[in-house]
C-alpha cells in the first residue's frame, strides 16, 4: 500500500502528523475505533488524544457508533454457598457469578475474563452480598435480607473490570417508620458532565409504608445519605406486598408492577426527579392473563415495553406502550412468542414440574425464566427462538461493558 | 473535469491557490456545505473554497463524481444495465484505490470531507486511518503517525493501570 510504504520510510524529522488535523477531525478518526477497549488504549497514546477521547460529547457519540454489547449475566443465590466443580456451577453460589453469553462477541475476550474471575474477596466482609442492581457493567450488592420487612443497610458498587468497589455503609433505615417493607435497591449512573472523568453515581434504596414510597438516596458526590420525605402518589392503599414486583430499569425510570387487588398499574420512579407516579395502568386482560408474572423490559430507546408470561398457553408477550395518539398511551400486545417451538423448551417443562414459572429480567431480545422450586434459571433468546439453561437462582443482567 | 452538456447546471468552484473546477451541480451538492449554499442562493457565480488547496480539491471533486447517485443519464453509462450490488461492489474497489495516498494527503481528504460535509469521504478517510493503526501496539501508533508521547512514565502508568482491563 503505497500510503504506508511514504509512512514508513522517512519518520520525518518525527513531526506530529496528527498535530495538523483539528481536534473534531481527530475525534472523527478516533470515533472509528472498534471497540471501547481499543478507546480506552488509544487513549494512552498521547495527552491530546486522551482529553479527545475522554470528552463526554465524544464519549456521546461513540456510544451511539458501538452500542453496549450484552457479554454475560451475573447471578447470585442471596449469599449461600457453591462450588465450580469441573468448569461447572454445583450447589449455591456464594459470590455474584458470571456466566457470559455465548459465543462471546468480539474484541471483549478480556473483559469477560475479568468478569468471570470477579469475586468478592477485596469487598470487606460486612455480612453476605446478594446482587441487588446491575446497571452498565457495574453491580449494585446489598447486604442479605430475609424478606421484604427488613431492609438492608449495606451496600457495595462494584466495577468487575477495574476491580473497583465502593461500600456504602448504614443506610438511615432508623428515620424510616418501623413497618417500613423493602421495595428495592437501584443502581444510577449519573452522567458526570464534561469535565469529570470519574464515575458518578447514586444508590436508591425504596421503601414502602402506608401511604406511600419513600426514598433513602446516597450519592457519591456528597458521600452521604439523604432521606426523601414519604412520596405521595396518588394510591392511598397498600399493596400487598406480594403484589409487588422487583424492579427493573428503562429509560432513566425505575419500574414496579404493583398489583392492589383491583387494578395493576405501574410504580414509577423517575431517577432524575426523584419522582413517583402510578399513572400507567396496565389492561384488566394483562393482569388476568399473566396473574403478576410479567416485567418491563429493560432498554434505552424511550419505549416502554412489558413482557408477560401466560403460561397455560406457554407463550410470551411483549406489550408495548403506544403513546403515538395520546399522551397517556394505549397497550398493544406487538409480538407473540410460543415457547413450545423454541429449541429447548422441554427442559424448562420438565424442570418446572407444574410449578409456575416467573420472568426474573427481561432485555431487549432475552428474557429470563426462573421454575419455582427449581435451581435453574432459563434464558429465552427471542431471535434465535432458544432456550438456554443457567446455572442458578437469582441473577441479575446487563450489559457487562465499561 | 465534467464538460459541459445542454441541460446541465455547472457550478465553479475556486481553490485559494486561484485554481477553477467547473464541476455539475450534483456532483457538486455531494457536499452537504455547498449543498446549502447552492439552496440559500449565495454561489451564484463561483464558490471559494478556503483551506483546500487545488490538489485536495480535485480529489474531492474526483470523489463526488464517482459518487453522485447514477439516476438518469448522467455520467455512467453502464449504470442501466448493472445491478445495484455489482455497482456498490465497484464503488467499493474504487474507494479502496482512491484512498490509497500517502499519510498527509488522507489527512488533507479529512479536513477537507468534513469542511464540506461529505459523509462518505470521511467515513472512508478516517476508517481508513483506524485501519491502519488498530491492530498496533501503542509504540507502533506512534511511530507510525509520529505522534508524540507527552506522558510523564508515572502518568502513562496510571493511566495504563485505570483502564489495565484493556490491554491485557
Amino acid at each position: 500500500m503505497r500510503g504506508k510504504k511514504r509512512a514508513l520510510s522517512p519518520p520525518a524529522a518525527a513531526v506530529d502528523a496528527t498535530a495538523r488535523l483539528q481536534d473534531r477531525h481527530l475525534a472523527e478518526i478516533l470515533l472509528r475505533l472498534p471497540s471501547p477497549a481499543s478507546l480506552a488504549r488509544a487513549a494512552v497514546v498521547c495527552r491530546r488524544w486522551r482529553r479527545i477521547s475522554v470528552s463526554a460529547a465524544f464519549l456521546r457519540q461513540f456510544r451511539r457508533l458501538h452500542p453496549p454489547q450484552l457479554v454475560g449475566f451475573f447471578i447470585c443465590n442471596g449469599g449461600f454457598h457453591v462450588e465450580r466443580v469441573g468448569g461447572r456451577l454445583v450447589g449455591h453460589i456464594l459470590d455474584p457469578t458470571f456466566l457470559p453469553v455465548l459465543p462471546p462477541p468480539q474484541g471483549v475476550g478480556r473483559a469477560t475474563q475479568r468478569c468471570i474471575d470477579f469475586s468478592l474477596r477485596r469487598v470487606p466482609d460486612v455480612d453476605h452480598w446478594t446482587l441487588a442492581d446491575a446497571r452498565d457493567g457495574l453491580l449494585l450488592l446489598s447486604s442479605t435480607f430475609n424478606d421484604r420487612m427488613s431492609i438492608p443497610r449495606n451496600f457495595v458498587v462494584c466495577d468487575p473490570l477495574s476491580r473497583r468497589s465502593f461500600l456504602v455503609e448504614h443506610a438511615p433505615t432508623y428515620q424510616l417508620d418501623g413497618e417500613s417493607a423493602y421495595l428495592g435497591a437501584a443502581l444510577i449512573v449519573v452522567d458526570g458532565g464534561a469535565s469529570s472523568s470519574t464515575l458518578s453515581f447514586e444508590v436508591i434504596l425504596v421503601t414502602y409504608f402506608m401511604f406511600g414510597p419513600r426514598l433513602c438516596v446516597f450519592s457519591s458526590r456528597t458521600a452521604q445519605w439523604s432521606v426523601h420525605p414519604e412520596a405521595r402518589c396518588g394510591k392511598s392503599l397498600m399493596p400487598m406486598l406480594s403484589g409487588v414486583g422487583d424492579p427493573a430499569h428503562a429509560n432513566g425510570c425505575v419500574y414496579w408492577v404493583m398489583d392492589d387487588e383491583s387494578e395493576a398499574y405501574l410504580l414509577v420512579l423517575d431517577t432524575r426527579t426523584k419522582e413517583f407516579s402510578t399513572t400507567i395502568k396496565l389492561l384488566a386482560s394483562m393482569r388476568e392473563q399473566y396473574d403478576g408474572n410479567m416485567r418491563v423490559m429493560r432498554s434505552e430507546d424511550g419505549e416502554l415495553r412489558i413482557v408477560g408470561m401466560a403460561w397455560r398457553a406457554l407463550a410470551l408477550h411483549i406489550w408495548h406502550l403506544d403513546r403515538c395518539r395520546s399522551r397517556k398511551g394505549r397497550w398493544v400486545r406487538e409480538e407473540v412468542h410460543e415457547l413450545a417451538t423454541f429449541q429447548g423448551v422441554i427442559e424448562l417443562f420438565v424442570d418446572g414440574n407444574g410449578g409456575s414459572t416467573r420472568i426474573m429480567d427481561a432485555c431487549e431480545g432475552v428474557v429470563f425464566l426462573k421454575q419455582f422450586g427449581s435451581d435453574w434459571v432459563y434464558a429465552v433468546s427471542l431471535e434465535d427462538r432458544r432456550v438456554v439453561k443457567l446455572p442458578h437462582k437469582r441473577f441479575s443482567s446487563g450489559p457487562a461493558l465499561p | 473535469m465534467a464538460t459541459r452538456e445542454a441541460g446541465k447546471k455547472m457550478i465553479m468552484l475556486k481553490s485559494p491557490d486561484g485554481m477553477e473546477f467547473e464541476v455539475e451541480e450534483a456532483v457538486a451538492m455531494e457536499s452537504q456545505t455547498i449543498r446549502k449554499m447552492i439552496e440559500d442562493d449565495c454561489a451564484d457565480t463561483a464558490i471559494l473554497i478556503p483551506n483546500i488547496n487545488s490538489k485536495i480539491l480535485s480529489r474531492v471533486i474526483e470523489y463526488c463524481n464517482k459518487h453522485v447517485p447514477t439516476t438518469g443519464a448522467t455520467g455512467a453509462a453502464a449504470s442501466d444495465t448493472v445491478a445495484p450490488a455489482a455497482l456498490a461492489e465497484d464503488l467499493k474497489i474504487w474507494d479502496a484505490e482512491f484512498i490509497k495516498v500517502n499519510r498527509a494527503t488522507r489527512f488533507d481528504l479529512i479536513q477537507a470531507a468534513s469542511y464540506l460535509n461529505i459523509k462518505g469521504l470521511l467515513d472512508l478517510t478516517s476508517q481508513t486511518t483506524i485501519d491502519t493503526i488498530s491492530d498496533n501496539s501503542l509504540e507502533e501508533i506512534r511511530s507510525f503517525l509520529s505522534t508524540k508521547n507527552d506522558y510523564l512514565p508515572e502518568e502513562e502508568q496510571t493511566i495504563r493501570r485505570e483502564n489495565q482491563w484493556a490491554f491485557q
